[in-house]
């Protein structure tokens, strides 16, 4: 393997492919972004908010599928903290109103 | 509210339920017309849930939420759920199961919360059409069966 390849693989493992999912739209619109697995989802989370002009994320939970189903995940966590890697959808909005 | 009034504010606000956000989601769109949205909840392991959102008025009313087995057909029981979101009922006004939650019109005129006002949260954007579609979402995938 070359410098260069080499260089490339350990670029790809220390970073994650990213798409958030609202019901205003997606982040990015087509595709995915590549951002390092070091960093919070939070940071990723505040571009899709500005970028689909949400007003207001009180409340609002982000959640990836797993094997078992979907998972909430920390915002406040890094990706590799979170468990996360490779292509990473993660669909975000408004956990539910209390009901009764 | 003018109905191409409505119309206008439903259509902005649907424009991004889309067939990539029912995919990632596991959820059906039947239909998203005014006044109508029509949407499955569907996953692993989980009976289908269908939701018939009647949005007349919007959005000086909430949707009327009707619960609907997967062939349309109005459900009669409700499976296990946590939330209390899905109410086994009878509402008074409907006598079927019903959304017990602030953003369906069938909480907003149950007599146990006819003084919590929709008017309050109209504009909040939880409380758009996504974004009760989310919720009711959330609160479905806390249940089983």
């Amino acid at each position: 393997m070359t410098d260069h390849s080499q260089e490339e693989a350990k670029r790809r493992e220390l970073s994650v492919e990213v798409s958030v999912s609202t019901t205003a739209g997606f982040f990015p619109t087509e595709g995915f972004n590549h951002v390092p697995a070091s960093q919070a989802v939070q940071v990723d989370l505040e571009k899709a908010k500005h970028a689909l002009h949400i007003k207001d994320t009180t409340n609002w939970i982000a959640t990836v599928a797993g094997p078992s189903g979907k998972r909430v995940i920390d915002p406040s966590k890094t990706y590799a903290e979170n468990g996360l890697s490779g292509k990473v959808e993660i669909d975000w909005g408004p956990s539910e109103g209390g009901g009764g | 509210m003018h109905p191409a009034a409505s119309k206008a504010l439903f259509e902005e606000d649907a424009q991004h339920l889309s067939a990539a956000l029912a995919a990632r989601r596991g959820w059906t769109l039947h239909a998203v017309a005014y006044p109508l949205i029509d949407c499955s909840f569907s996953a692993p392991g989980r009976t289908t849930l269908r939701l018939k959102l009647a949005c007349d008025d919007w959005n000086d009313l909430p949707p009327s939420i009707g619960l609907l087995a997967a062939d349309g057909a109005p459900l009669t029981a409700l499976p296990h759920n946590p939330t209390g979101v899905f109410n086994g009922g009878p509402h008074p006004l409907t006598n079927r199961p019903f959304v017990c939650m602030r953003g369906a019109r069938e909480y907003h005129t149950h007599p146990s919360h006819v003084v919590d006002s929709w008017e309050s949260l109209k504009n909040l954007t939880n409380y758009s059409l996504g974004g009760i579609l989310t919720q009711l979402w959330h609160a479905w995938q806390k249940g089983s069966g």
